[in-house]
């Protein structure tokens, strides 16, 4: 297994050749802040708030879906970086219905824990203002789409970790909103095995248990954690 | 009250006598409207904030409202179920 | 020395803040003996007066009424003070901003909704038209500072206001600026 050495922020790191920049930099304890990515599923590099600057390239680009190289120069938190973090997730907030203060993640919500993080005190774009639904058909789950940021954590995790491929994306741009089954009410798709991964999965309130009240709602990640760990390790295999 | 809700004016006429008085209560957010398709138990944290002075007596009515609610569907599945 | 004018102001919103605001207990009587409160909706004042040193903006600009006070309230004073989310955000009173028009609203509330007299209320002059879109207050006017929060936590303002007493605008961060 060839080993890389790159610098991260000027720091000497090493790696192993199919690690990715972000990989490498968590294992450096190098923070980077990220939305879309979930241990255990596979990276898509959705959101762009991983972008990090790599000398010699005019391009940034994402952390999590970029290997490691030898010799590579890694920059995670220049200031034009910040700002365009910054400007990334005004731009998720502008986008959708973000209303933190009656929201079941309130407090406990990646995207607003993102906002603090980078400094954003209000939003300088228009605020878009869409009309979007709330899918309610579902015994045990909700899903509002006006707190949806399009992360697809949950297409992913249905996918690869539960197998039922419950969830997927339609439309493109402006339309694009993440579906059951062939675009039907939660409570009619039939791959969908209640499992609660999704909503496990979910960084913002978008997918939520029924019963929960405003900043009521955690996410139980360690439950996908233990499952990650015991697929990792095949504790099930006697 | 004057203080807290707006105001209250009342004019006079020429012999001091009370020709209209109005309390201006001028804060419609659309609360009827825009709750309607949400999920009900989101309820009694949206209310909480038709008014910061009282927000409690908002958030409690709401409750009582959902439970009143709940307690018709619990009754209807019942009825549905288990009675001959 | 004379005392800095401080004004509060509320806009579209549930008064929460100011409540909060009205939390901070002992606190408003160390406060009271470095600021001169000119106008706000706890003090019987009818006319925001000029040469305001800092104000408080509580609340989304929400009707016509909202819109002349605002920019009055920009004229009149040195550092504004987006307090609250409403203010900051739209948030609460933002909800309606999906729907477009305000006209569904006021006929589901005083139509459809009314057990007695529906009608909705028309009185050119007095009863303020709703705008159709409520916008946060940094649309419609410049902010110098954010304080978000549903309602901003006391301790918050204080920091805030301490900051602004000893002669800095203050530039937040950290839990200070987590909306909800």
């Amino acid at each position: 297994m060839a080993v890389k050495t790159l610098t991260i922020n000027d720091r000497l790191v090493s790696a192993r050749e199919s690690e990715t920049i972000l990989e490498a930099a968590r294992d450096a304890g190098i923070h980077i802040p990220t939305l879309c990515h979930l241990e255990g599923l596979s990276d898509v590099g959705a959101c762009r708030l991983c972008l990090v600057e790599i000398a010699g390239s005019h391009k940034l680009q994402p952390a999590c879906v970029t290997k490691v190289a030898e010799g590579m120069e890694v920059k995670t938190d220049s200031e034009k970086l910040q700002k365009y973090r910054r400007m990334i997730i005004e731009m998720l907030f502008a986008e959708g219905n973000h209303v933190c203060s009656v929201c079941v993640a309130n407090g406990n919500c990646e995207l607003q824990d993102l906002a603090v993080e980078m400094g954003m005190d209000s939003v300088h774009l228009n605020y878009q203002f869409p009309q979007r639904t709330v899918d309610l058909s579902h015994d045990r789950f909700g899903i509002d789409h006006n707190r949806c940021v399009l992360c697809t954590r949950c297409v992913r995790v249905c996918d690869e970790i539960e197998g039922a491929h419950t969830w997927d994306v339609a439309g493109r741009g402006h339309n694009a909103h993440v579906i059951t089954d062939l675009n039907q009410p939660w409570g009619t798709a039939d791959s969908c095995t209640s499992c609660g991964k999704c909503m496990m999965a979910c960084p913002t309130g978008a997918i939520f248990a029924q019963g929960t009240t405003v900043s009521e709602m955690t996410k139980e990640r360690d439950k996908l954690e233990f499952i990650n760990t015991a697929r990792k390790n095949q504790e099930w295999i006697l | 009250m004057s203080k807290l809700l707006d105001k209250i004016t009342i004019h006079l006429d020429n012999a001091g006598q009370i020709e209209d008085a109005r309390f201006h209560v001028t804060e419609f957010r659309g609360f009827e409207k825009f709750c309607e398709g949400r999920p009900l138990w989101e309820m009694p944290g949206i209310t909480g904030r038709i008014c910061g002075i009282c927000p409690v007596s908002h958030l409690l009515a709401s409750a009582k409202a959902g439970d009143r609610l709940l307690w018709q569907l619990i009754f209807l599945l019942l009825r549905r179920n288990y009675v001959v | 020395m004379n005392k800095l004018k401080l004004a509060t102001v509320w806009l579209g919103g549930c008064s929460g803040c100011h409540m909060s605001f009205l939390d901070l207990d002992e606190w408003l009587i160390d406060l009271a003996t470095q600021v001169e409160l000119v106008y706000s909706p706890i003090a019987d004042i009818k006319e925001y007066p000029e040469g305001v040193d800092i104000v408080l903006v509580e609340g989304a600009v929400a009707n016509e009424d909202n819109l002349e006070l605002i920019k009055k309230v920009r004229d009149r004073s040195k550092i504004l003070i987006s307090f609250g989310d409403c203010a900051v955000t739209g948030n609460v009173t933002a909800l309606r901003n999906p729907f477009g028009d305000p006209e569904p609203f006021l006929q589901r509330s005083y139509l459809e909704a009314a057990d007695i007299q529906n009608q909705i209320p028309h009185e050119p002059g007095i009863v303020p038209a709703l705008l159709e879109q409520v916008k946060p207050v940094h649309d419609v006017v410049e902010v110098d500072v954010y304080l978000p929060g549903c309602p901003s936590n006391a301790n918050h303002i204080r920091a805030a206001l301490e900051m602004l007493l000893m002669g800095e605008v203050p530039h937040l961060s950290g839990k200070l600026i987590r909306f909800g």
